[in-house]
């Protein structure tokens, strides 16, 4: 009887893992309609002058598939820290069969998140996405360089975040898609404009100036067709 | 059967005088409020609260090594920094705080002289991080715990395993900082109905309580919220508070309100450390608030006290001395630990 369960309970299990599909969501960075490389050096448009992007990390929080308008998945694993770097694919396991017309997210942590205290994972301080001067977490975080920043060694930081009214900078970003395959493109050359660079070239703390960055990079996030 | 009720008797006694959250094994006195920390996030253990402490004395998470926690929070100062106005760092170099004295944390929910840290389980990245503090950063600090050995064996008493994370350290540094809680002063013995106040001493407590308690609220004596005090910006620091964290115009000149328990120990004085003794704090409230803007309500009409009545205000304030706290063993320098293993950080991680 123990070896009927036994054999019972893991066909469950099997079945439930080829029942399952897999949806990957990725980010690629762009400059120009070409694939961004970390380190590499890329003209700046309307100026001689060029850029080089070296870090780019961010929160995808609260991912969901929706269907005329009903939520039909909740992935289980509510923050994951996209790090162009090292890890630029997030993988959901939706049931089989299961079809969707709209992607939801949000770029950033919710405010409850940044008052929890310590926290494991993708959300560990280590992850350098926690401000240490003051609390809560990083959203965004750009860093790079040019000649046109005016800034020691020519450096663009803007680590864009912060949780607080008036300036909570979490950004809801909405998609309609059927793919299971679904490439997002992220376009650099709208965030780090010239105007941008030259007068702004670094957002370290919560504020306006964080906030209408990072509005700027969920403006810049575009499906692939 | 009289000494029988005698014990008994007692045991209930010490039972009504103490709460005791046995669930997350956190102690405190029945006279204090429920605590606001969340336990239930970071349940206190003996492993957990001796490997914070450890990480606590140690200055391998400073850069060079030479400064500890307990460098500017020391246990017989009540955890402040007696003597020094501002906090001091790596490279002898100067901060631009007094650096508060550490006790009753589970009660409070903002930290820093401008309520920059919002838990105190992510408190401990400013000092490490800070350039003129700690001069370090979290993921070196967990690298060369890493590699320790002692540490290897703190760790997997306290987790079960040897693995260090951010998050393990910081919660277990928060373990024993919430295990300092300061509740036996004369005035809780007297809350208690173990002893009396003085003829001086009660007349004092009446003057507290009609010109203190609103913001140096009893029996934590601090409300622990922000407000202008009336001291005048110092030029040399151009410090104004919350407001450097908010970018409020309103919160121009808030400080965090500390608490009046153990200031015989703490000194210097405000956020500033610009006072040195208690009396200079009495003649600043009595005569030398700076009107502004923000002032606290509470000090926009002058406070009057005569020589007598500070007197009698300053006996009170010295009932709220914690000598049992200052000098509780649980807290100092882990000797039996750190000295024993004076060679526990790999060269060439520091």
């Amino acid at each position: 009887m123990r070896y009927v369960v036994a054999i019972f309970m893991l066909s469950l299990t099997f079945c439930s893992e080829v029942m399952a599909q897999q949806v990957q969501v990725s980010f690629t960075p762009k400059w120009n309609n070409e694939t961004l490389v970390l380190g590499k050096y890329y003209p700046i448009l309307n100026s001689n002058d060029s850029l080089r992007v070296d870090v780019v990390k961010f929160y995808i929080t609260n991912i969901s598939l929706w269907k005329q308008g009903k939520q039909i998945y909740n992935c289980p694993i509510k923050h994951q820290l996209i790090n162009i770097e090292t890890n630029n694919v997030i993988d959901l396991n939706i049931p089989h069969q299961m079809s969707y017309d709209t992607i939801q997210f949000f770029v950033g942590t919710d405010s409850l998140t940044n008052t929890l205290g310590a926290m494991s994972g993708d959300l560990d301080a280590m992850q350098g996405m926690y401000w240490a001067w003051q609390s809560g977490y990083i959203n965004v975080k750009i860093e790079g360089a040019s000649s046109i920043c005016n800034t020691r060694k020519n450096v663009f930081q803007y680590h864009l975040g912060g949780y607080l009214s008036p300036n909570q900078s979490r950004q809801q970003v909405i998609f309609a898609t059927t793919n299971h395959r679904i490439n997002i493109n992220i376009l650099f050359d709208e965030i780090l404009q010239l105007q941008t660079l030259q007068n702004v070239p670094e957002v370290m703390s919560p504020g306006n100036q964080a906030v209408i960055n990072i509005q700027r990079f969920k403006q810049a996030l575009k499906p692939t067709e | 059967m009289k000494k029988q009720v005698l014990v008994l008797s007692a045991l209930l006694a010490m039972i009504s005088l103490f709460a005791f959250t046995a669930k997350y094994g956190f102690l405190y006195p029945a006279h204090f409020p429920k605590p606001v920390y969340h336990f239930n996030n970071n349940t206190l253990s003996k492993a957990k609260i001796e490997l914070g402490r450890v990480l606590f004395y140690d200055p391998m998470l400073s850069k060079d090594g030479s400064i500890s926690c307990a460098s500017c929070h020391s246990s017989y100062n009540a955890f402040a920094h007696t003597d020094h106005d501002l906090s001091h760092g790596i490279n002898d170099q100067i901060g631009f705080r007094n650096a508060p004295a550490l006790f009753n944390l589970a009660w409070q929910q903002q930290f820093m002289w401008d309520g920059a840290i919002n838990h105190l389980d992510m408190q401990a990245l400013a000092p490490i991080t800070h350039p003129k503090e700690m001069g370090e950063n979290i993921i070196d600090v967990v690298s060369k715990i890493q590699s320790s050995t002692l540490y290897k064996t703190l760790f997997k008493n306290a987790y079960n395993d040897t693995l260090v994370t951010g998050e393990r350290l910081l919660k277990a540094m928060s373990q024993f900082q919430l295990t300092l809680v300061s509740s036996e002063s004369k005035y809780d013995k007297v809350i208690k109905k173990q002893a009396s106040f003085t003829e001086q001493e009660q007349r004092g407590y009446t003057l507290f309580k009609q010109h203190c308690n609103s913001c140096h609220t009893e029996p934590l004596f601090s409300n622990y919220s922000f407000a202008n005090n009336g001291l005048p910006v110092d030029s040399t620091l151009n410090d104004f508070g919350k407001m450097n964290i908010t970018q409020k115009k309103e919160d121009s000149i808030l400080f965090k309100i500390p608490t009046l328990r153990n200031l015989s120990y703490t000194f210097p004085y405000m956020h500033d450390g610009r006072f040195k003794k208690l009396n200079e704090v009495l003649h600043h409230y009595t005569q030398g608030i700076k009107h502004s803007a923000t002032l606290a309500v509470q000090l926009k009409n002058s406070i009057y006290l005569s020589p007598y009545q500070k007197t009698d205000l300053m006996a009170f304030i010295l009932t709220l001395n914690d000598s049992a706290f200052v000098f509780n063993p649980n807290h100092k320098y882990p000797h039996h630990i750190l000295s024993a293993n004076p060679n526990k950080i790999p060269a060439n991680k520091l």
